[in-house]
């Protein structure tokens, strides 16, 4: 296993720069270079300023060069500054992790906590009426544009709120975006303030990830129940509880364990578009933001990082595999 | 039934935490005798140190934090807002020298936020940073042509002598390009790195990000918001009556219009909503607030490629602009909100004219004639052809995406199907279209997007032969339809250098009348700035005047 392990950090080596290059790439060679497009956009920008800005910022050297002390300065930790934001790409990248991971953690685990209970329930009683509610859930959960339902949901909770009629409810209206209040002082009153500002977008995320692992619990359940063990288990005169969290919750969740490691390395990504509409400054929207705007120091960064994310969160969800399932070794 | 249960009361559970927080919310406040203001914005902005910011939003908010020399008000005068008279030729505060120029300024006295005095040592550091090759200012229009400047009453006066080496016609709006930077602050990053100064904390960090303005920057929120606080006493403004201005940044536009009608915020800046969405917000206000309709300085249009044969004949642009029924487009896509246009300056611009303009009314007749005359003959599908029987096919290009722009694609379409041009359309990413089409001139016959128009604006290099982009010059000049007539060459050139006011409009009037009679370009019409206020706010109304935003006058605002 260590052996294992050992190989496929070796071989992420080679297919981390394999990323780097072709990601290098892509952005440098996108049409429409930055600093040229600022003479495009403002008459008073000369040729001469578009010379004097990229011998500056050492745009005129060929890619090769740029890739390699691009190359050599993120190796040593060091990943530029945004000219969009006028900021270290250190700095930028710390604070709009923070903020989406306190996003995309709460929806994640609001999914798992709704999902997990539902899809269970759903197989144990396939064919009820709630199975069908469920079922009906998912498939909305699934089909529903994000940005559409984000938008409805500031509407009903924001602007509409026909509940505040009701005495007593008007704490259920929310804020329609943002972050924070500004202003609230720190410690509890900002965590608290915090708070309100989450309920929106995470719903809307979690609503996403709660239709696709409600149905994975589905479907697993209902493969695990059938099984030889489960009968067995049952006609051993084992209580139904029993049954059902010892003998046939444990093999359902494997499949779902395995999806949700490989969701974590996409819970650093933010949600780009739930980030937007709810005014939230997530590093999804960075992402988006800083390519859109030309500024590929941040963007080769965001990417850089992610797609290491990405691969290691993928080693653990096979060595998380390995652990949990005993028929699967690797050596 | 257990398991049943129990699974419920999970789910119940889970649903109860995310739903039942016990939070109180921001109730609703009397608007007379408030002292807040919350904006909201659709970009945030990028930098508030003057001489880097580059996004539109920091100009908005830097016209809080920081005193123009001269500013615009609404109705586009000029006024003295800094400095104590704006210089003139009458009483030789404006002298010229042959080609050369000099401006004399006096500065009225006033103080940094940390309280030191703002000085004539100030506009000379930041002048002269501006100048320095290594600094990574992207515009050195006005700084390029300044030869030097002088404290005439030395470094801590108020006395500023501007020696300019050409003539220019503006001078007299600003006395450098990026006016005063506390030198005390700056400095000391300048001296460690001129080609990092755009990376020191002055503009980002509100504790040393300081200006001489009616408001001090006090918090930052990045992504989120950013608010400033009034200065008390302030030796031009007094003491505002709102006490504190926050901009919350919202990138959705429909989130933003979310926002205002949630009364979470109290004003939409005119860099928020889009046009669409302001005449939506307007329908539903019903007196919550009030939407402001301004007209703009953003000129609409579509450049013809003069080498294009086809095009290059004047009276088939003429045909062209006859049989586009523009009138009833914009009654149709924006009920009558921003006008047709006539000429390349909008009509707000002192150096435009009604006057002897070439206009043309939609008349598909008319267009039929003009093109029979060029030599145009119906074909077997209706489209004309010409006597070498090509076509009469143009395409048409714009950024893809731009719904209002592919709306009038549509109609320009139809509508010149019914003359006998055939239009195709083909669309680009914004990216694309200004990074490689239009600036390398690589349309073939049509594009279509906007010119941002200032009241200083003019032909020069716009209209100009000289402001042909092309390989040799680097694809630098604005002059896309590749238009050469010698008499706009004169008129273009003088008026840039003209500094008599009067002469100088004649001039461009004259210019005016000349586009619209050869149409390098077929002007579209002019969009409105749109912003959106509660009514109580007094003081606040859509401008949008490149520099000039609706906070031209915060000082002035209060609730009622």
């Amino acid at each position: 296993m260590q052996r294992y392990i050992l190989r496929r950090l070796l071989q992420m080596i080679p297919i981390a720069l394999g990323i780097s290059i072709l990601m290098f790439a892509l952005l440098t060679l996108a049409p429409g270079d930055p600093v040229d497009l600022l003479i495009a956009s403002d008459p008073r920008v000369k040729p001469q300023d578009v010379a004097r800005l990229k011998r500056i910022y050492g745009l005129d050297q060929p890619i090769h060069i740029r890739y390699v002390k691009w190359l050599g300065r993120t190796v040593r930790g060091d990943l530029g500054f945004s000219r969009t934001y006028k900021e270290p790409v250190t700095h930028l990248m710390r604070d709009r992790i923070g903020n989406s991971l306190w996003l995309t953690v709460t929806a994640f685990f609001l999914a798992l906590l709704v999902a997990v209970p539902v899809g269970i329930y759903s197989a144990l009683r396939q064919y009820s009426f709630l199975d069908y509610l469920a079922t009906t859930f998912t498939f909305f959960g699934v089909s529903i544009p994000v940005f559409w339902f984000g938008i409805m949901m500031i509407y009903l909770f924001a602007v509409w709120h026909p509940w505040t009629a009701i005495g007593g409810l008007s704490r259920l209206v929310l804020p329609p975006g943002g972050i924070s209040t500004p202003g609230v002082p720190n410690g509890l009153p900002f965590y608290l303030d915090r708070l309100r500002y989450m309920i929106l977008p995470s719903v809307v995320l979690a609503l996403l990830s709660m239709a696709t692992y409600t149905r994975y619990t589905r479907s697993s359940m209902l493969e695990v129940i059938r099984q030889d063990y489960v009968r067995t288990a049952r006609s051993k005169g084992l209580a139904e509880r029993t049954v059902i969290n010892k003998h046939a919750l444990r093999n359902a969740l494997i499949p779902l364990v395995t999806i949700v490691a490989l969701s974590i390395s996409g819970l650093f990504a933010g949600a780009p578009i739930t980030e937007t509409v709810f005014a939230w400054p997530g590093v999804g929207r960075l992402l988006v933001d800083s390519v859109i705007g030309g500024d590929y120091v941040a963007a080769q960064a965001v990417l850089m990082f992610l797609a290491v994310l990405v691969l290691v969160f993928n080693l653990v969800a096979d060595v998380g595999y390995a652990l949990l399932d005993p028929r699967i070794r690797y050596d | 039934m257990r398991a049943r249960r129990q699974w419920s009361s999970l789910l119940l559970a889970a649903l109860l935490t995310f739903t039942v927080v016990p939070l109180q919310t921001a109730q609703a406040q009397p608007a007379a005798g408030r002292d807040q203001v919350v904006i909201g914005m659709s970009q945030e902005p990028d930098f508030l140190n003057p001489m880097f910011a580059e996004m539109a939003a920091a100009v908005a908010v830097l016209d809080t934090i920081f005193v123009s020399d001269i500013e615009r008000d609404n109705t586009w005068k000029l006024f003295a807002q800094g400095v104590e008279a704006i210089p003139n030729l009458k009483d030789g505060t404006w002298k010229l020298d042959g080609d050369r120029m000099t401006l004399v300024w006096k500065i009225k006295p006033r103080n940094w936020s940390d309280g030191r005095p703002v000085t004539c040592a100030d506009f000379v550091f930041t002048h002269n940073a501006a100048r320095n090759e290594q600094v990574p200012v992207i515009v050195r229009d006005l700084t390029n042509r300044i030869s030097n400047i002088v404290c005439t009453k030395g470094a801590s006066g108020t006395d500023i002598t501007v020696n300019w080496k050409e003539r220019y016609a503006y001078a007299n709006l600003t006395i450098t390009e990026y006016g005063a930077l506390p030198r005390h602050v700056l400095e000391k990053y300048y001296r460690a790195n001129p080609s990092k100064l755009n990376e020191s904390p002055y503009g980002n960090d509100p504790a040393i990000t300081i200006g001489d303005g009616a408001y001090k920057l006090v918090e930052w929120r990045k992504g989120a918001s950013m608010t400033v606080e009034a200065v008390s006493n302030h030796k031009l403004f007094g003491t505002p009556r709102i006490k504190r201005i926050t901009w919350r940044f919202i990138p959705d536009t429909n989130a933003l219009v979310a926002n205002m009608l949630s009364g979470a915020i109290d004003a939409i800046g005119t860099i928020g909503v889009t046009f669409d969405q302001a005449v939506q917000l307007d329908r539903q206000a019903a007196g919550r607030f009030k939407v402001f309709f301004e007209e703009g300085l953003i000129w609409e249009h579509i450049d013809f490629n003069l080498d294009n044969p086809l095009v290059a004949d004047v009276r088939v642009r003429r045909a062209i602009a006859h049989g586009i029924n523009r009138e009833q487009m914009v009654q149709q896509l924006f009920g009558g909100k921003q006008p047709v246009s006539h000429s390349y300056l909008p009509t707000k611009h002192p150096g435009y004219t009604s006057q002897g303009l070439t206009t043309y009314p939609y008349d598909p007749a008319r267009a039929r004639a003009l093109l029979q005359e060029a030599g145009f003959t119906p074909g077997p599908d209706g489209v004309l052809r010409n006597a070498q029987g090509q076509r009469l096919s143009l395409e048409l290009n714009t950024t893809a995406g731009n719904r209002v722009r592919e709306q009038v694609e549509q109609i320009i379409q139809q509508n010149l199907r019914e003359v006998g041009i055939e239009i195709r359309i083909q669309n680009y990413p914004a990216r694309v279209y200004f990074g490689e089409i239009t600036n390398r001139r690589k349309f073939p016959a049509m594009a279509m997007y906007a010119w941002v128009m200032s009241p200083t604006s003019d032909c020069d290099q716009l209209y100009t032969s000289d402001g042909i982009p092309n390989e040799g010059n680097g694809w630098a000049g604005q002059n896309y339809p590749g238009y050469k007539n010698a008499e706009m060459d004169r008129l273009c050139k003088a008026a840039s250098r003209e500094v008599d006011e009067a002469k100088r409009n004649q001039l461009l009037n004259q210019s005016v009348q000349l586009f619209s009679r050869d149409i390098p370009a077929l002007p579209l019409y002019i969009r409105a700035s749109v912003a959106a206020a509660k009514p109580g706010l007094q003081g606040f109304t859509a401008v949008q005047l490149s520099g000039t935003y609706e906070t031209w006058n915060v000082h002035r605002w209060f609730w009622q």
